[in-house]
């Protein structure tokens, strides 16, 4: 009878804990998903617009609830939605690895990363792309995490052949004081030849990492060139943007001879894109060529990270050295979320939370691209490929395969 | 009788000297190689230094030099999935499209960790999770990673020092095997000759 009893209340108990379990299996997903679709927007760095655009062709097809079909729908407005979103049946789909909601992830046309994130910090975007890390004032609200990584190449152009430049002779260069190449290449018949060293926009991130390698404002000095696209001459020239040759080598009125000019680009839009190249050629700085290896390993001089740039409140990791952006935990496979009452649970920054998870968690917690039968790790992968960049070196990893840096 | 063998013989050997001949003869354009070949490596080395050289690429175009477990021709090849992302350098361009470089094979696990695959040795054994392949290639191509039209694929394979020597390559058994055929069929025609 007592063993009877024990039974009937185990299975009670049993019961009551399913229902529970079922009861939370309307909403399986990670705390940042509400089973509605958001639109998210992204603006900034020029040098990381291409890589960002492909990563949001990875995460906007990625796997995710079934969804209502029908238009219109009776209420109206369910188009999109999750199947369940109200609470009123089970979505029939599992997979919580990819982007639940099919949120939309959209890049805006780059206005350099220090706007892009001033606007996010003002408000006027959900995420920001940056090619540069913190400020040391101003950006506290904001979380930079860093998702790729990538150097400055030094280069110039036309016939001139590319050598060795020691730091202190960048430096020369640009605050006017080395102002003729025999003094770099110690070869008398350049003796005439004057160097003709290239600014660049001050918004760029590629500009702020240089100012920050040589130390000094490399637009400050007399002898840095502008240029002009449309021959206009001197008066209309303008510090280009960061890594497109075409205005460097077609600006005529500016630059007296393309073979003396030097300039500087991110590395991975450098061996990437040849039409933005040109006839770009990279110089070794300090003895050392800018490569995969030496860029990942920071013997190469000018190495630096590419950032996703959140808002603190938004995404910020749920304990150091996790993959999981707050709010949620994974374990094992398939993933177990456990959502976080001290977050927002859903919304914008809900979903700016689930995709800085998904650019940042480790291999295992990827599920199948559906449209290549690979892993969505291996998807982004392909992509940073396609971009130039490499991956945070795994020796530089924080969080998953990223590194955060809370901006002061 | 004796006709018929010598003919046999004799197709035979010129056969398969026209096959060692073919062999090279199919890879024109953009060649190369890896020096030294089959590269070795010490118990417990995970890198060591090859010298890479190149012909037949675009004239002053930028090249990439990488470490792939795919041929460029294969047409499920990727260079994001299928090339080292550690291993990629970009050497300068020259007038000639020739050129050489000093370069960093390895063994083992892709050294970025984010690859399922390496390069070993025959008596490797690879991590769990990790393909092993005991061909790699060099991969020299120019203006982009993607162009496949004038990528030099060369294989290489790796030795443990002091381990067994490697079998000799078809390309070198092919001819000497049919030069064997030839004169052992000479030989035989003159014994036959001297015997009638």
């Amino acid at each position: 009878m007592k063993f009877k009893s024990l039974v009937a209340g185990a299975i009670a108990g049993a019961t009551l804990l399913t229902s529970i379990g079922s009861a939370g299996a309307l909403a399986p997903e990670p705390s940042g998903y509400d089973d509605l679709p958001d639109l998210l927007v992204s603006g900034g760095s020029d040098t990381t617009y291409r890589v960002n655009q492909e990563f949001d062709v990875v995460y906007n097809q990625a796997k995710g609830c079934e969804t209502i079909n029908g238009f219109p729908t009776t209420p109206a407005g369910n188009t999109r939605k999750c199947v369940g979103f109200d609470g009123s049946t089970t979505n029939p789909q599992t997979d919580i690895k990819g982007n639940w909601d099919h949120d939309v992830n959209s890049q805006l046309f780059p206005t350099g990363s220090s706007t892009g994130v001033k606007q996010l910090i003002a408000g006027e975007l959900d995420m920001a792309r940056s090619s540069r890390g913190p400020g040391s004032s101003g950006e506290s609200t904001a979380n930079f995490w860093a998702i790729g990584k990538d150097g400055l190449s030094v280069v110039t152009y036309g016939t001139r052949s590319p050598g060795n430049l020691t730091l202190a002779q960048i430096q020369g260069i640009y605050n006017c004081s080395i102002t003729t190449w025999d003094q770099i290449t110690g070869n008398p018949a350049d003796a005439g030849q004057v160097i003709e060293p290239i600014g660049m926009n001050s918004a760029s991130g590629t500009q702020a990492t240089f100012r920050g390698f040589i130390g000094f404002d490399p637009n400050a000095g007399t002898c840095v060139k502008k240029v002009d696209t449309d021959g206009a001459g001197p008066a209309a020239a303008f510090f280009p943007f960061e890594n497109d040759s075409k205005p460097v080598e077609a600006s005529t009125t500016t630059i007296n001879n393309i073979n003396n000019a030097v300039w500087w680009m991110s590395w991975a839009s450098f061996r990437a894109f040849p039409y933005l190249r040109g006839s770009a050629q990279q110089w070794t700085v300090n003895g050392i060529a800018p490569g995969s290896t030496t860029i990942s390993n920071n013997t190469y001089p000018f190495t630096r990270f590419i950032f996703h740039v959140t808002k603190k409140v938004d995404a910020t990791p749920s304990a150091a050295g996790s993959d999981d952006v707050w709010g949620a935990t994974v374990a094992g496979s398939p993933a177990v979320y456990t959502p976080d009452a001290s977050v927002a649970s859903g919304g914008k920054p809900g979903a700016v939370r689930e995709y800085t998870e998904f650019l940042c968690k480790n291999s295992a917690n990827h599920t199948t691209n559906d449209y290549t039968g690979n892993s969505n790790f291996v998807e982004l992968g392909n992509r940073y490929t396609l971009t130039g960049f490499i991956r945070v070196p795994a020796a530089e990893r924080s969080n998953g395969v990223c590194k955060i840096f809370p901006a002061p | 009788m004796m006709k018929r063998v010598l003919g046999a013989a004799a197709v035979a050997g010129v056969l398969l000297l026209s096959l060692s001949v073919a062999a090279p003869a199919g890879a024109q354009g953009p060649t190369g190689t890896v020096n030294p070949n089959p590269v070795a490596f010490a118990p417990g080395q995970t890198e060591a230094p090859v010298t890479v050289n190149w012909s037949g690429q675009a004239p002053n175009k930028l090249i990439y030099v990488d470490i792939c477990k795919k041929l460029s021709t294969d047409p499920t090849f990727n260079p994001g999935q299928d090339c080292a992302p550690l291993s990629s350098i970009n050497p300068f361009a020259t007038p000639t499209g020739s050129g050489t470089t000093a370069y960093t094979v390895f063994r083992g696990p892709d050294p970025s960790g984010d690859q399922p695959w390496g390069c070993f040795a025959d008596a490797d054994v690879a991590p769990a999770g990790i393909q092993k392949f005991t061909t790699c290639y060099v991969r020299v191509t120019n203006d982009s990673l993607f162009n496949n039209n004038q990528a030099a694929d060369i294989p290489f394979t790796i030795v443990e020092s002091g381990g067994v020597i490697p079998e000799a390559p078809v390309a070198i058994l092919l001819p000497v095997v049919g030069a064997l055929v030839l004169i052992g069929g000479f030989v035989f025609m003159r014994r036959q000759q001297a015997l009638a």
